[in-house]
């Protein structure tokens, strides 16, 4: 018995519809259903005690069954832009996902999600700082990276790298993936994404403090990316003193008004 | 198909999966001093109570994380 026929069974009267594409349930209607169309809005108010038992049991079970999810009218449109753009977020999460920790997986997708987002130009501060209040500080790396472009320019490529390394023992491969994951996430050691609110001078001295940690490490470079027209300024303008403290050299400046993107790197010393 | 609810109705979505709503939290009706969580172990303010997915009955937070997983939950 579809939902149709279960609201018909405890008395709603629905003897002219076909179908329901849309089932509303809401207290704001003067009587107890409401037809529009396919669109059916309930009022469990003005239902039978008996109805209002009966459509409980249906919401639990077939409804939600059916749906796979309730949802508040309020956040219905988001979760209806999020469903148009599952095909493109699957197309790179599905690679992503089995060597990620499953976790982390609502997080890739949200980030990617995100990315979406900022590349149509929309500003995704409130939901940046929604993924933050879930994940903390490695929420915000995550999407900073992922709308970077480093999902598909660091991290699989890393992958690749590592089975190649490794190439009779696949697990050896994942688990140092892994690993280094978790350190690029919780660390950034390669990266540094600027923060519009922070001071000149603390950039600075966070830039050379990872830079000379890359380098100690054997690392010899740092990206830094940078949004918004002041932050632009401030980063270009923090060029050469940064190349001066940390004896590297800027081997990449791209940047328009909005953004900006710095490779900071150490050149390789010639032996005599 | 698709459902939802406006917040006039949510206490009565609520308890139709045996909820209901104690200090601002969403808690068990049968034991209101009992939250209920989020698969992440989140409690659930009122004011963020999304919905309902399926999955033994998982509760829904309004943020960008858990609607997403709500989207992929969702049927055509």
């Amino acid at each position: 018995m579809n939902i149709l026929e279960k609201l018909k069974a405890i008395g709603l009267n629905f003897e002219k519809l076909k179908t329901i594409s849309f089932l509303k349930i809401s207290l704001n209607i003067d009587k107890s259903t409401h037809i529009e169309g396919s669109t059916v809005t309930i009022n469990p108010e003005k239902l039978t005690g008996r109805q209002r038992h009966e459509l409980r049991g249906i919401i639990r079970g077939e409804a939600l069954d059916s749906a796979g999810v309730i949802l508040d009218d309020d956040e219905a449109t988001t979760v209806e832009e999020v469903v148009d753009s599952l095909p493109s977020i699957h197309e790179i999460a599905d690679k992503l996902k089995p060597l990620i920790p499953a976790s982390d997986v609502p997080l890739l997708n949200a980030c990617l999600y995100l990315r979406l987002k900022f590349d149509r130009g929309e500003s995704v501060d409130p939901l940046k700082a929604q993924i933050m209040r879930v994940y903390g500080t490695r929420g915000g790396n995550f999407a900073n990276l992922c709308s970077a472009g480093y999902l598909e320019t660091w991290f699989l490529p890393l992958y690749e790298d590592l089975l190649r390394a490794n190439p009779d023992n696949p697990f050896e491969a994942k688990a140092k993936f892994v690993s280094l994951y978790k350190t690029i996430l919780n660390e950034l050691p390669w990266t540094e994404f600027v923060s519009a609110g922070t001071a000149a001078a603390k950039v600075t001295a966070h830039i050379v403090e990872k830079m000379n940690r890359n380098t100690a490490n054997g690392v010899r470079y740092l990206n830094i990316h940078g949004l918004g027209e002041r932050n632009v300024v401030k980063i270009f303008g923090l060029i050469p003193e940064l190349e001066r403290l940390t004896g590297a050299e800027a081997v990449q400046i791209d940047k328009d008004r909005s953004r900006i993107f710095v490779r900071l790197e150490i050149r390789r010393q010639i032996a005599n | 198909m698709k459902i939802t609810f406006d917040k006039s109705a949510r206490a009565f979505v609520l308890d139709a999966f045996g909820k209901t709503a104690k200090d601002g939290f969403v808690v068990e009706r049968c034991n209101t001093a009992q939250k209920v969580l989020t698969p992440r172990g989140e409690e659930i303010p009122l004011d963020e109570f999304a919905g309902v997915r399926k999955g033994s009955a998982i509760f829904v937070k309004s943020d960008i994380v858990s609607l997403v997983e709500a989207a992929e939950s969702m049927k055509p």
